[in-house]
């Protein structure tokens, strides 16, 4: 267990020392908070009765963890394996578990912080109201950071190279966070854009947290869309792993 | 102590990358407390047959025991007594040196001080500083500190003072005399002849995935003026 905590402790302070994931990951959504939440929170009938803060903030949370679980775990695993730090790795008596154990535990790290902050200043500065049901919240972020996570868990596993890695999770990234809900509500989003989203495992992730905070409601099915994501993902992930680029 | 007590027995060892033939019955034997060479041009299958001994590779056929284990099956129990410096290895950009003594300290379960083993190889003022912001010879330096931090009974070095300074390759080489005195088993890789004559007890001369020769330096140098000429007049480098 030791190995696994200094490992996660050493990882999360390099993610933190790296400007561009902390501008992207913590910077962004504050920014995107304060142009969509200065004409104040007040409840919309056309939201269900919910502000528009209240509507954005559980979206920029999927962000935050896509940016962060997606593009930073992926573009991690593949650098490491690239320039043959894994490899440095295996030949010490770091097990498989505790090197990508915490590679994951970091990015949870990263997305536990950039969610406080959020909260923190939505709450303070934005008049967002706190979660109708902190059980369902919290179940839904478990479940979506599980599914974000082993994503680019998966992504980091399959694609051969830093290069491909970056480019096929960007293509993969970009889309899904503006069609998911992530970044714009769906509600604004055009009928076919919406249709486009209903195949993608963050637009259940999206739905599944802005219930449970506006609503309290636990979203059974997309909550079991995000744990089928993550256990194939990190089934498929631990089995095609490559610890060498070849 | 028996003095030929082996810790590193391979037996005839095979490895084929597709249709590349990267070793082709290599056998070798080191035995406690020396300093044993492996040497032979890029390419000679020293560096494969390097990863076979400690498990990052699985043979095709042949046998490896290090200190009686069979790395295939055993990987844990060999990695926690076998330190291994790689060639051409890095850390990500801004791991400090702190913190990668740190990380791989966590992973022994006996670990020497890592601030002792810093001072030892001229790294304490450098705890600090990034893995990108260090110079090729501290790096070297720190990869060796790192093959050290659990105590192990046998050290890998490979290409161990590529790229470092004549001065900072006689310190190595100190230090390497220094490991040898403390009956630390040392397997040597390297294409430097001058510095397979200092330190090496024993040393295999490996071409194309074949042990070419074998002996004490003196008897693998036999009528040649040097182990340089010896050496070149064995293996491909001095035919092309």
């Amino acid at each position: 267990m030791r190995p696994l905590v200094v490992l996660t402790r050493v990882e999360t302070t390099l993610l933190f020392r790296e400007p561009a994931a902390v501008l992207f990951t913590l910077a962004l959504p504050l920014v995107l908070l304060g142009l969509n939440g200065a004409a104040g929170n007040a409840p919309r009938p056309e939201l269900g009765g919910a502000g528009v803060v209240d509507v954005v903030v559980p979206g920029y949370l999927v962000y935050v963890m896509a940016t962060s679980g997606i593009m930073g775990l992926a573009e991690t695993l593949a650098d490491y394996r690239d320039r043959g730090i894994l490899r440095r790795m295996r030949i010490s008596p770091l097990r498989p578990w505790q090197i990508l154990g915490s590679h994951a535990l970091t990015h949870t790290a990263m997305s536990a912080v950039g969610a406080v902050i959020l909260v923190l200043v939505g709450v303070l500065a934005f008049d967002l109201r706190l979660p109708a049901s902190w059980g369902a919240v919290l179940l839904a972020l478990l479940l979506a950071t599980a599914s974000t996570v082993a994503t680019g868990f998966l992504l980091g596993a399959l694609l051969p190279t830093v290069r491909t890695t970056q480019a096929v999770a960007a293509a993969l990234y970009f889309p899904a966070i503006l069609v998911s809900g992530a970044l714009f509500a769906r509600e604004a989003l055009p009928a076919v854009v919406q249709r486009i989203g209903d195949f993608l495992p963050m637009t259940y992730a999206v739905r599944a947290l802005r219930a449970g905070w506006t609503d309290g409601v636990v979203d059974g099915p997309a909550l079991a869309i995000l744990a089928a994501v993550a256990l194939v993902a990190t089934l498929v992930a631990v089995k095609s792993f490559r610890w060498e680029s070849s | 102590m028996d003095t030929t007590e082996p810790v590193v027995e391979i037996d005839d060892l095979r490895k084929a990358y597709g249709a590349v033939t990267a070793v082709d019955g290599v056998s070798l034997r080191v035995h406690r407390g020396e300093v044993f060479g492996v040497l032979g041009p890029n390419g000679a299958g020293k560096t494969t047959t390097v990863e076979c001994a400690v498990g990052l590779r699985r043979p095709d056929s042949g046998t490896v025991r290090v200190l009686g284990l069979d790395p295939g099956t055993d990987p844990d129990d060999v990695r926690q007594r076998v330190g291994v410096q790689l060639q051409q290895a890095v850390l990500p950009q801004r791991m400090t040196v702190r913190e990668a003594m740190a990380v791989f300290a966590s992973a022994y379960r006996r670990a020497v001080d890592p601030d002792a083993l810093l001072a030892e190889w001229g790294l304490r003022e450098q705890r600090r500083t990034a893995f990108g912001k260090l110079s090729g010879g501290q790096r070297q330096r720190l990869f060796i500190a790192l093959a050290l931090l659990g105590e192990p009974e046998v050290v890998v070095l490979d290409e161990l003072t590529t790229g470092l300074d004549p001065a900072a390759r006689r310190d190595t080489w100190a230090l390497v005399r220094g490991l040898r005195e403390r009956r630390v088993t040392v397997l040597l890789v390297t294409h430097a002849m001058d510095e397979a004559e200092m330190l090496c007890d024993r040393l295999v001369v490996i071409d194309r995935g074949r042990v070419v020769a074998a002996g004490t330096p003196e008897a693998v140098r036999g009528e040649h003026r040097s182990l340089e000429t010896a050496y070149l007049a064995l293996t491909a480098e001095g035919v092309a």
